[in-house]
């Protein structure tokens, strides 16, 4: 697929080095799924990997984290200003069953892709754990995205105890009866993802890897998942734990 | 009726590879490749020190067709060698070492690492469009061709193979590889190129200048497969936006003994393979040929 420009509608500072950038594309976009991710344009600067954050109808949405050149640069565009996208890339995930119990755990701005997830699935419950480290890298959520704000309870986890549950995700995942759930999938750092995959087993953990995304269409290989045949970028970005256990060990021990 | 072909002194199941730049610098990348059904893996090209590559952008499809690419000859450093070898080995098919460097030193050092490391044979990357120092700015002069080849055949046992660019000496060049020691040729490699993003009136790539694959180089492929197969008779792998038995069979016809795929890699890549091998056989059939071989160079029998 061809570069699809896209015009920012607007662009908001959300949290601390926070953002969520609003863009719409001047062509018809391929319809989009959860998870599915653009590569960025940001003009002259970057290319950047980020997932949908919210689709509403013509118009799509990223949350991202400032963390170098290229986000940088992109969270001091004006509305009006050209990026391109270039996607939908990887491969959606997404739940249609009315009988699952879905546990979400999102660390940091692994939250980003959790709106759209629970817009486009069905489910009969969802319980969300969003662990920061400080309050300053929270915002707030549903009133975000009133349209789903019904659609899931929030639990807030800080790891300097300045709001909701004190500790990491992983502690407020062990406090959880994890029994309840049909599904867990869990969105952040790799060491927490690694973390999710040692302490939960079973078919039903996803993970969804942070992406190391450099051309997005299978050819560079910069994306690879060790001790496999996979690519984020083609079968990711989410897998189950048994698919990137190795990896995710590997990636955090170096 | 056989789809064998014999090239640089290797058995292929079939006449089917990838081409170099597709996936090849880790183990895994190795065994994702074999899972393609290529006949034989071509690395990514390495270089003896590591190297980083551009920034993203790094590739683009084109709103004309084709891809464009700057990564920039990315690669682990020639350490990696051993690890791809043995991967290729378990799957149990050959592996050829994409090489690339800056001088005769450069180009020796890493293919005596492949040498050592039991590959089967090497390939000369005198032609990558867009790294400055390497590829193109070595291979389009015909003597510095001919002393890169001369100096690792005269070093490695195993088969050296030239991958040559489109210039306006190729066929020079090409006959300077083969006086030079070279088993085979893979004709062509990428074509310098480049893409405006007119909404925001800015090239689109980091590097500017990117490398041209798919099927707008097809046509212009063929041709260089065409000319150099009419002066030499050399053994040729033709690479240039091949993606079905028909673009795989002309090469063929033009000169070429064996088909590196890339670009068409991109979307269903087992398919893909397994759908060129298919055409090819029923086009062998149908051309009542009782192999593949035999339809090597058949075009320039007017």
């Amino acid at each position: 697929m061809p570069l699809i420009p896209a015009r920012i509608l607007y662009i908001e500072n959300l949290a601390e080095n926070t953002y969520r950038l609003a863009v719409k594309p001047l062509y018809r976009v391929e319809d989009v799924k959860p998870f599915n991710f653009f590569m960025v344009w940001v003009p002259r600067v970057d290319e950047i990997p980020l997932s949908i954050a919210y689709r509403r109808r013509d118009v799509i949405e990223f949350l991202f984290k400032v963390r170098g050149e290229g986000t940088r640069k992109l969270s001091t565009l004006y509305p009006g200003n050209l990026i391109a996208l270039k996607g939908p890339l990887g491969r959606g995930f997404v739940v249609e069953n009315d009988l699952e119990n879905i546990l979400v755990l999102a660390g940091g701005i692994g939250i980003a892709p959790i709106p759209f997830f629970i817009s486009r699935s069905r489910y009969r419950r969802l319980d969300l754990v969003w662990g920061v480290r400080e309050r300053g890298e929270l915002f707030n959520l549903k009133n975000l995205y009133p349209e789903i704000s019904e659609k899931f309870s929030l639990i807030i986890v800080t790891e300097d105890c300045s709001y909701g549950i004190c500790g990491t995700v992983l502690d407020a995942l062990r406090s959880i009866d994890i029994n309840a759930y049909s599904i867990i999938l869990a969105v952040g750092p790799t060491a927490m993802l690694s973390k999710v995959c040692e302490y939960v087993k079973g078919n039903n953990v996803y993970v969804a890897l942070g992406t190391m995304v450099k051309c997005g269409l299978g050819i560079c290989g910069s994306c690879y998942i060790k001790s496999s045949t996979k690519l984020l970028c083609i079968e990711g970005p989410v897998f189950s734990c048994n698919e990137v256990g190795y990896h995710l060990r590997e990636s955090v021990d170096s | 009726m056989s789809l064998a072909v014999d090239i640089a002194g290797l058995r292929l199941k079939h006449p089917v590879m990838n081409a170099s730049g597709i996936l090849g610098s880790y183990r895994e990348h190795i065994a994702r490749l074999a899972s393609y059904g290529v006949s034989a893996v071509v690395t990514k090209t390495i270089t003896p020190k590591p190297r980083e590559g551009y920034n993203p952008p790094i590739i683009v499809e084109l709103p004309t067709g084709g891809l464009l690419n700057a990564v920039g000859l990315e690669n682990p450093g020639k350490d990696i060698v051993e690890e791809l070898v043995s991967e290729a080995k378990k799957f149990r098919i050959p592996i050829i070492v994409s090489v690339g460097g800056r001088n005769e030193e450069e180009f020796v050092e890493v293919a005596v690492k492949a040498d050592t490391s039991n590959a089967d044979a090497v390939e000369l990357n005198l032609s990558c469009p867009h790294a400055k120092g390497y590829g193109i700015e070595i291979g389009s002069d015909p003597h510095i061709v001919y002393n890169v080849v001369k100096a690792v055949s005269s070093t490695v046992k195993i088969p050296v193979i030239a991958k040559l660019g489109l210039c306006d000496k190729v066929v020079d060049s090409a006959i300077k590889a083969l006086e030079a020691g070279a088993r085979a040729l893979t004709l062509i490699n990428t074509v310098k190129a480049m893409y405006i993003d007119v909404y925001t009136a800015k090239p689109f790539l980091t590097n500017i200048f990117g490398g041209l694959s798919g099927p707008p180089i097809h046509p212009i492929a063929v041709r260089v497969v065409y000319e150099v197969y009419r002066e030499t008779k050399a053994e040729i792998i033709g690479c240039g936006g091949i993606y079905d038995w028909a673009t795989a069979a002309e090469m063929i016809l033009a000169g070429a003994r064996a088909v590196q795929v890339g670009t068409a890699l991109m979307k269903n890549p087992r398919e893909v393979v397994e759908n060129i091998v298919k055409g090819l056989r029923l086009w062998i059939e149908m051309l009542s040929l009782q192999s593949i071989e035999q339809a090597v160079g058949l075009a320039h029998k007017l």
